[in-house]
């Protein structure tokens, strides 16, 4: 499991709860989730995490409800709250110049080394 | 469907099993054609193979054993199938099993008059992927279209719970059975139950009980009548047979009088001795003083679990008691006393994990009935409730899915039949859903109306009218009771899920092969092998399937470190698929080869009895050797382990496969101890290679080596220093190696070094795999010394080393995983 | 008749002639080993003197010597005609047996040429399967040559570059010529294609090296702004002596306009104005995970930041505070710490950054993290080559190009994890691939005869040992290099 799913899959990201909610708000927001994802309601389907939208799944939220009924699990997640803030956009300018100035896309073709 | 839900939960045990329903209310144990709550989990096949199960069966047992067949859910998940002489028929375990299951449904048809397609049936806490299967098969066979499975300990908590007043805190559930012993710790938090933890011993029960009851009987009849009778000795069979049974009765007897005497339905016949009859006359006090090793055996199991889990005696709120045994009073006092908690009363032993299955059924909304005729009354809802809810405030989801003729419903709030409490006006969105909260009145059935009304604020019918939550307590999802995940080759685990997660569940991870798989090779074979186990060892884990990507299989060759996508999945009975993507073929493969338990083979765990024999002397005499009183002692436990199995390994070979697979069991766990064992005597001895490694190679370093070979050597040194200070195993052997392999650099140099390895390589020149040639390098390696040759002699000394065995590489212990 | 006679023996003697001076001027030009055998020599005489008889015919008015000597030209030249005839036309099968007589320019290696023909030629038609599995069956099956990977590479859209990119960084050719000088000339063209001005401006250096590569190296240096920066006269002269160089003026036109940007100081990483330390390292953390290729810096700043939470008191004492409100009785700040250490673990592992080796800084996050990244490598490398050791000690056979393949990934394991750190893993991850790599050349070079592949491996390997200062295996790699002389 890679790093940013592990935090995207935080459980109280998964169940939009703060950190201070008691264990029945955290069955009761669980319970909610699965019911509207059943019945296939659109707002449910998707989450915002510190690092973007994410999809819900049922076996999202039910993991997420077990990770929070341990209480050594659950410190564990407490920890990685983060109040959410709009992903940063910084990424995708400094992908676009990655490969230096000004390809040459016919070079290939060009030379006789491309698919017609 | 009409009327009330059909809850069904079935405890399918190892002696007796226990069918109950539950309406949403009220649980009821149902009585078999006996008038018994209790079915003896024992099927006879006759002659003309006409079936009986329970008690009819079980009065064949000790008559009539080649035809009658008992705890065959022990065997639950192997091969094993169980012959019945008479009819010439033989039935797998699961076969067996369908066949209580399906006593069990008949039963309910007669007293509830309905035939139940759903059910809920509990399983031990450690049962493993293979007997789930097995159990699931069972209830196919038995004819349930669906089935759950859940763990014991938290059926028999669901049962105590509901009837329990709301008290959070810590409590046990010992269940102590005919041959098994399980206990788990449990806490409630606000009407929450989740499981802390669970132990057992697999080897421990009623049945210990009456064996130690046989004992003293043989003890007794000794001292009284003079006649030895030998529980080894094969023509004393049916003399123990007997006295077996009279020792069970006797037990049962004790847990209500005082005093029972001893009854035999006939007298004794021993092999050159007149019949007779002992009436051996057995007190409350005596047979204590039988049980009470058994006893604290499982108080230790206690202990060891609180502990585990930070538990105090202080802490722990109450005790449940589960299992025939536990009726005997002088136990419920001893481990109430002991573990110093209140034990909870006014529950039965016998049926309250089929009970709290029932109970699970009902929150899974596993409902019993057969499927009736549908009746249409207005727009139809697609409605999301909890059937048996602990949140006093949980919500009802909905979708109109069908307007059918009538308007649309356009908003809707939900009524509880009392009158105390009206929804919010929840407004459809552009889904044609809703979310409504409501407020449970606790411990009821709670029904509420469902009012809908369209724009125009006229009420508009619905269907279903209304919905029922019932308030009590839940578990959710039923746990998965051990850790699955995949073998690498290093011998790891990738954990996919862990002991607890909840059923049904999904993961994918990416693994990449370790070797290239040739295209059409027939012998080449990926292996992806599944284990199930708490170990991060893989080898310690139990095999439970291996995924195959073969040769003959793969579009093209599948080059090594290649993408392999797993994801693993398990259903709600303890199911597993898997598939593997490999992008690079742009194939899917999900054959998984669903393994059995291993059968118990004598031979193979003879032979493994004797490698760990073996180990221990090994580790014992290095310990001695090199003065480690420390690892002692762990190998005295070993030692004495080793003798366990030893005996049980003799009753496997003499056909009882329960003692194989204990033994098998206990090979396993002294693996892990002796493994243990060498992790921690491995730092103290890579102390010393360090002192003597620094010693030698800096030694011959300074004296023949480089200028910068002398300056890597310092490098070296500091990592290893590094290494040391983080206490970093593996990274202190590859600096030491690399220290070494600089040595041995200068060392080379040494004039006098050539000589020296040319006479060990010519002194193990009759194992060279080309003869000839090597003694013909031999005669040039003396005549190149004599001539001083020292380049020569080293180019013919490495010439030897290539003819000569290398190590054989290690053993891959990982079930021959391809992954990493 | 009789004419023809004394013409005849002073065409042979010329012809004869001739050919030797072409082939020693050849074999001077080809180092080592590569170039033309014996049946090219044959060839060029026997077509040699066809074609003078050819000629006197058509000179003598006999009208059927024009089509004799057309023949003769085209099997006198095959490479050339195929390439300039039968591959822009997409006639494998054609160019496939032509080149299959192509000695001269493809040496003991005609074969290869064959295919690499078929291959192109298959390329410009567009990529008929059938043509597709001619090339692969026949690359799997085959067991020499260097050609093979161009051939294998021209056909494997996906792979292309690992194929024929190996091919450029052949030593010593011990390959014919003309298989390096296309491979170069292709990776030239797709690293242009993909802008990597960069990988195209070290090709300038190649020995085979060809005008269009010369060119487009000095494209990219002007591209690069990277000193000594050539100036337009330069571009121009790199210009004319391009083939086909009017398809390039486009691309010298913008190169001329190309002003090289004056390269940007890399962003600071803005200093938080946070004062709950922990929340502070959560957002520095989250950046870094957003963030497609941070900076060693921005690694180094979220280590920092988590430092400074896990040493503040405030923070640290909440946590247990909480810990023990909700009942956990585990360290849950030991486990925040080894997430973060594995998570910074992870970014630095997938996004290539280099830490650096820092001996004296080893007890903070940084330097655990720098710990832990040497011990995954190492022993990721530690798996792949006791894989390949495995499969080479249980003589389990691949096709060549795939034993290549193991080979390359092997060494950019290597390669990637001494970047990634630094020169002691550099001596320790050689003794991991050294054993694995010098196996697989063995049973390469003794039991397949793959020589080629396995004296290419040989020569890394020598190389590594150098810059590893492993004496032994220099000396040992030194003998494995020079048997192929
Ligand atoms: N009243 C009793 N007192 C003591 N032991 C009993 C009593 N009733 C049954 N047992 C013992 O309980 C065991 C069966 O317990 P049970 O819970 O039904 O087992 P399982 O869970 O393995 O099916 C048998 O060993 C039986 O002798
Ligand atoms: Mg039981």
């Amino acid at each position: 499991m890679s790093a940013v799913d592990r935090w995207g899959d935080n459980p109280f990201f998964v169940l939009d709860l703060p950190v201070t909610a008691t264990r029945a708000e955290v069955e009761r927001a669980g319970q909610k989730w699965l019911g509207m994802l059943e019945v296939g309601m659109s707002r449910a389907a998707i989450y915002t995490t510190p690092l973007g939208v994410r999809a819900r799944t049922p076996e999202l939220v039910r993991a997420a409800m077990a990770e929070l009924r341990d209480p050594e699990r659950r410190i564990g997640h407490e920890l990685w709250h983060l109040e959410h803030e709009p992903p940063s956009t910084l990424d995708a300018e400094d992908d676009a110049d990655a490969e230096g100035p000004e390809p040459e896309p016919a070079a290939l073709r060009i030379l006789g080394w491309s698919r017609p | 469907m009409t009327g009330r839900p059909l809850y069904v939960g079935i405890d399918l045990g190892t002696t007796n099993s226990a069918v109950a329903v539950f309406d949403g209310e009220t649980t009821q144990v149902i009585r078999n054609a006996q008038g018994s709550t209790l079915t003896p989990s024992v099927v006879r096949i006759d002659g003309k193979g006409r079936v009986t199960v329970g008690a009819a069966a079980r009065r064949f047992l000790e008559r009539d054993p080649e035809n009658t067949r008992s705890e065959f859910k022990r065997l639950m998940g192997t091969e094993r199938a169980l012959p019945f002489a008479a009819s010439g028929r033989s039935l797998r375990p699961p076969e067996l099993a369908a066949a209580v299951l399906g006593a069990l449904r008949a039963d309910v048809l007669d007293q509830v008059g309905l035939l139940p397609d759903a059910a809920v049936i509990s399983v031990p806490a450690l049962f493993e992927l293979p007997q789930s299967a097995a159990t699931s098969e069972a209830a196919k066979l038995a004819g349930f279209g669906k089935v759950e499975l859940l763990p014991e300990p938290i059926a028999s908590a669901l049962a105590a719970g509901w009837t329990a007043e709301q008290g959070d805190g810590r409590w046990l559930v010992y269940d102590l059975g005919g041959g098994t012993f399980d206990v788990s710790l449990l806490e409630t938090d606000g009407g929450f139950l989740r499981v802390v933890g669970h132990d057992g011993d697999n080897f421990l029960g009623g049945r210990d009980f009456d064996w130690a009851i046989v004992d003293w009987a043989l003890a007794e009849i000794a001292r009284e009548h003079g006649v030895t009778i030998r529980r080894d000795d094969p023509t004393h069979g049916a003399a123990i047979a007997q006295l077996k049974h009279a020792a069970e009765d006797a037990k049962v007897g004790l847990s209500r009088a005082g005093q029972v005497v001893l009854t035999l339905a006939a007298p004794l016949e021993i092999p050159g001795a007149a019949p007779f009859d002992p009436e051996l006359a057995l007190d409350r006090a005596v047979l204590e003083g039988l049980i009470s090793p058994l006893v604290d055996r499982s108080l230790d199991v206690c202990r060891r679990l609180l502990q585990e889990h930070g538990t105090s005696a202080d802490q722990l709120a109450r005790i449940v008691f589960v299992g025939g045994p536990t009726v005997t009073p002088m136990l419920r006092e001893r481990v109430g006393h002991t573990l110093g908690a209140a034990v909870a009363e006014g529950l039965d032993p016998m049926t309250l994990v089929a009970q709290g299955a029932a109970i699970h059924a009902a929150s899974t909304a596993l409902d019993g009935r057969p499927a009736g005729p549908l009746v249409r009354r207005g727009a139809r809802l697609w409605l999301q409730f909890p059937a048996v809810c602990t949140d006093l405030s949980p919500h009802v989801i909905g979708r109109v899915v069908d307007a059918g003729q009538g308007p649309m419903p356009s908003n809707v709030r939900l009524v509880r039949g009392d009158g105390g409490f009206t929804s919010e006006v929840a407004t459809l969105d552009d889904d044609r859903a809703f979310v409504a909260a409501v407020e449970l009145v606790a411990r009821h059935a709670n029904v509420f109306e469902i009012v809908a009304e369209d724009a125009a604020g006229v009420r508009v019918a619905v269907d279903p009218p209304s919905v029922t939550i019932v308030q009590g307590m839940t578990i959710g999802d039923p746990p998965l009771s051990r850790s699955i995940g995949v073998a690498l080759v290093s011998d790891h685990v990738q954990v996919y899920f862990e002991r607890g997660t909840p059923l049904p569940a999904r993961r994918s991870f990416t693994h990449a092969t370790v070797e290239s798989v040739a295209r059409g090779a027939a012998e080449a074979v990926l292996k992806i092998p599944i284990v199930q186990g708490e170990h991060d060892r893989a080898h310690l884990c139990r095999l439970v399937g291996t995924l195959e990507i073969p040769g003959h299989a793969i579009g093209k060759t599948l080059p090594a470190g290649s993408d392999i996508e797993l994801t693993i999945e398990l259903d709600r009975g303890g199911r597993m698929s898997a598939k593997a993507l490999v992008p690079a073929l742009d194939q899917m493969f999900e054959h998984v080869a669903h393994l059995l338990v291993p059968a118990a083979d004598p031979e193979v765990l003879a032979a493994s009895l004797a490698a760990l024999r073996q180990r221990v002397d090994d580790l014992r005499a290095e310990a001695f050797r090199r003065g480690m009183p420390h690892i002692i002692g762990a190998l005295e436990h070993a030692e004495h382990d080793l003798g366990d199995v030893s005996r049980d390994l003799g009753a496997a070979t003499g056909g009882n496969d329960d003692a194989g697979q204990r033994a098998r069991r206990t090979l396993l766990e002294i693996d892990a101890a002796l493994d243990e064992v060498e992790q921690s005597k491995q730092w103290p001895e890579l102390e010393q290679r360090v002192v003597r490694t620094l010693t030698w190679a800096g030694g011959q370093v300074g004296h023949l080596g480089t200028e910068r070979e002398r300056a890597l050597f310092e490098d070296v040194a500091k990592a290893i220093d590094r290494a040391r200070a983080e206490r970093n195993v593996r990274e202190l052997q590859r600096q030491l190696r690399l220290a070494n392999q600089l040595g041995e650099t200068a060392w080379y140099r040494d004039p006098d070094t050539w000589p020296a390895l040319f006479d060990e390589a010519s002194s193990r020149v009759d194992a060279a795999s080309d003869l000839p040639r090597a003694q013909a390098l031999v005669r040039e390696g003396k005549a190149a010394r004599a001539r001083d040759d020292g380049a020569e002699l080293r180019r013919i000394t490495e010439k030897l080393w290539r003819l000569l065995p290398h190590d054989p590489t290690a053993r891959r212990a990982s079930y021959d995983s391809g992954v990493r | 008749m009789s004419a023809l006679g004394i013409e005849g023996l002073v065409a042979q003697l010329v012809a004869f002639t001739a050919a030797l001076a072409f082939a020693w001027l050849l074999g001077v030009a080809n180092r080592e080993e590569s170039r033309p055998g014996f049946f090219g020599l044959a060839q060029w005489l026997v077509l040699g003197l066809v074609g003078l008889l050819s000629g006197a015919m058509l000179l003598r008015g006999e009208l059927l010597g024009a089509p004799v000597l057309a023949m003769t030209g085209v099997l006198a030249w095959p490479w050339a005609f195929a390439r300039g005839w039968l591959i822009p036309r997409g006639h494998w099968r054609a160019a496939w047996w032509l080149v299959r007589s192509s000695s001269w320019t493809w040496h003991d290696d005609n074969k290869g040429g064959a295919l690499v023909a078929a291959a192109w030629a298959a390329l410009r038609a567009g990529g008929p399967s059938r043509a597709l599995a001619f090339v692969e069956a026949r690359c799997e099956r085959s067991d020499c040559g260097a050609a093979h990977l161009l051939a294998t590479g021209l056909v494997d859209d996906a792979a292309a570059r690992r194929w024929i990119g190996s091919l450029c960084e052949f030593e010593g050719v011990a390959a014919p010529r003309m298989a390096r000088r296309l491979a170069v000339q292709w990776c030239a063209a797709e690293a242009a294609t993909r802008g990597a001005w960069s990988e195209v401006a070290r090709f300038a250096g190649d020995p085979d090296a060809d005008a269009t590569v010369a060119m487009l190296a000095v494209v990219a240096r002007r591209m690069l702004g990277a000193a000594p920066c050539p100036d337009d006269a330069e571009l121009e002269r790199a210009w004319k002596h391009t083939p086909d160089r009017a398809d390039w003026r486009p691309l010298v036109e913008r190169a001329r306009a190309h002003r090289p940007a004056e390269p940007t100081a890399t962003p600071a990483v803005p200093r938080e104005a946070e004062p709950d330390v922990h929340r502070a390292a959560l957002l520095l953390h989250a950046r870094l995970l957003a963030h497609a290729r941070p900076t060693a810096a921005e690694v180094a700043a979220t280590a920092r930041a988590w430092d400074r939470a896990l040493a503040d008191a405030r923070f640290t004492d909440g946590v247990r505070r909480r810990a023990a409100a909700v009942g956990a009785r585990t360290d849950a700040l030991a486990i925040l710490r080894a997430r973060v250490e594995a998570d910074l673990v992870e970014v630095v592992r997938t996004t290539g950054v280099a830490l650096g080796e820092d001996p004296d800084r080893v007890h903070d996050t940084l330097g655990r993290v720098r710990s832990a990244l040497h011990q995954a490598l190492l022993d990721e490398l530690e798996l792949v080559a006791d894989g390949l050791l495995t499969r080479v000690r249980a003589r389990r056979a691949l096709p060549l190009h795939e034993e290549w393949r193991e080979y390359l990934a092997l060494r950019g394991a290597f390669t990637s994890a001494v970047e990634h750190t630094g020169p002691n893993l550099q001596r320790l991850g050689y003794a991991i691939v050294n054993p694995a790599i010098c196996a697989l050349g063995v049973w390469l070079w003794n039991d397949r005869k793959n020589r080629v592949h396995a004296n290419q491996m040989f020569r890394w390997l020598l190389r590594e040992a150098e810059i590893a200062g492993d004496a032994e295996a220099v000396a040992l790699h030194r003998r494995n290099v020079d048997c192929g002389r």
